[in-house]
């Protein structure tokens, strides 16, 4: 019995983290495209690169991270209640972690955005790379 | 089924939904004060998402990681007892959180007319 609860609580664990991950990584990086083309000035290819390596850092670092605080003590699980418990914290730690590198992240975009602003290119250059007038 | 499993089948619903609404809601109606502070339309757009998704992992988070501090409970009358106490508690640091933000938009829009008018 034991032994099922903790396999249990694994099945449960498991797909919502790695789930979480992926969704929040692909929310992000969608409209980290956006930052990336303007601190870049446009030019598309340095931007989506650079795009490319920060998702695959972040991919990393949360997937290894989910997976780091996966054992659960068997010992520990008993009933559903305990199940519950247990699980709460992992996947309440685990979403509050992602918030943090999610607003890290975002402290990055907007500290190269600050930092590429005085040799900032036209607008309408902006605009062309942006796809807006197209 | 004890009165903890219970307690928790109520209580992780509310809160989320709680989570959710309030967090709809600010998305839509914070659109127009991060478009007044960024020129651009489509950062305003990425900026008002990210913060969306960050401030639904941080807050449901939250809610979800008070489970483990649940004491015994041994009657309907405590399940209720809980339950108020805590969801209140969320709901009063979502306000707080709310409070917070709006304060921030302002001074933000405040140092950003200052600058405006300096130059």
């Amino acid at each position: 019995m034991e032994n099922q609860m903790y396999i249990t609580a694994y099945a449960v664990y498991l797909p919502i983290a790695l789930l979480l991950t992926f969704y929040v990584a692909k929310s992000l990086f969608k409209n980290a495209k956006t930052f990336m083309l303007e601190i870049f000035h446009g030019k598309q290819e340095i931007a989506l690169a650079t795009n490319r390596l920060f998702e695959i850092g972040f991919y990393l670092m949360n997937l290894g991270f989910a997976l780091l605080i996966l054992r659960i003590n068997a010992n520990q699980l008993n009933n559903y209640q305990d199940l519950i418990e247990r699980l709460s914290v992992k996947l309440g730690g685990f979403s509050i972690y992602l918030g943090i590198m999610l607003f890290l992240n975002l402290y990055l975009l907007f500290r190269g955005r600050k930092k590429s602003k005085p040799t900032q290119p036209k607008q309408d250059d902006l605009d062309v790379a942006l796809g807006i007038n197209q | 089924m004890n009165y903890n499993l219970i307690s928790y089948i109520i209580y992780i619903p509310i809160t989320t939904l709680i989570t959710v609404v309030v967090g709809k809601l600010c998305h839509a109606n914070g659109l127009v004060y991060i478009q007044s502070l960024f020129k651009n339309e489509k950062i305003a757009h990425s900026i008002n998402n990210l913060l969306l998704v960050g401030y639904y992992l941080v807050n449901i988070g939250y809610a979800i990681l008070m489970v483990e501090r649940w004491p015994n409970v041994t009657s309907v009358g405590q399940v209720f007892n809980e339950l108020s106490g805590r969801i209140g508690l969320i709901v009063m640091l979502l306000a707080f959180l709310h409070y917070f933000n709006v304060a921030i938009l302002s001074i933000a829009h405040r140092e950003k007319k200052i600058i405006k008018t300096n130059t």
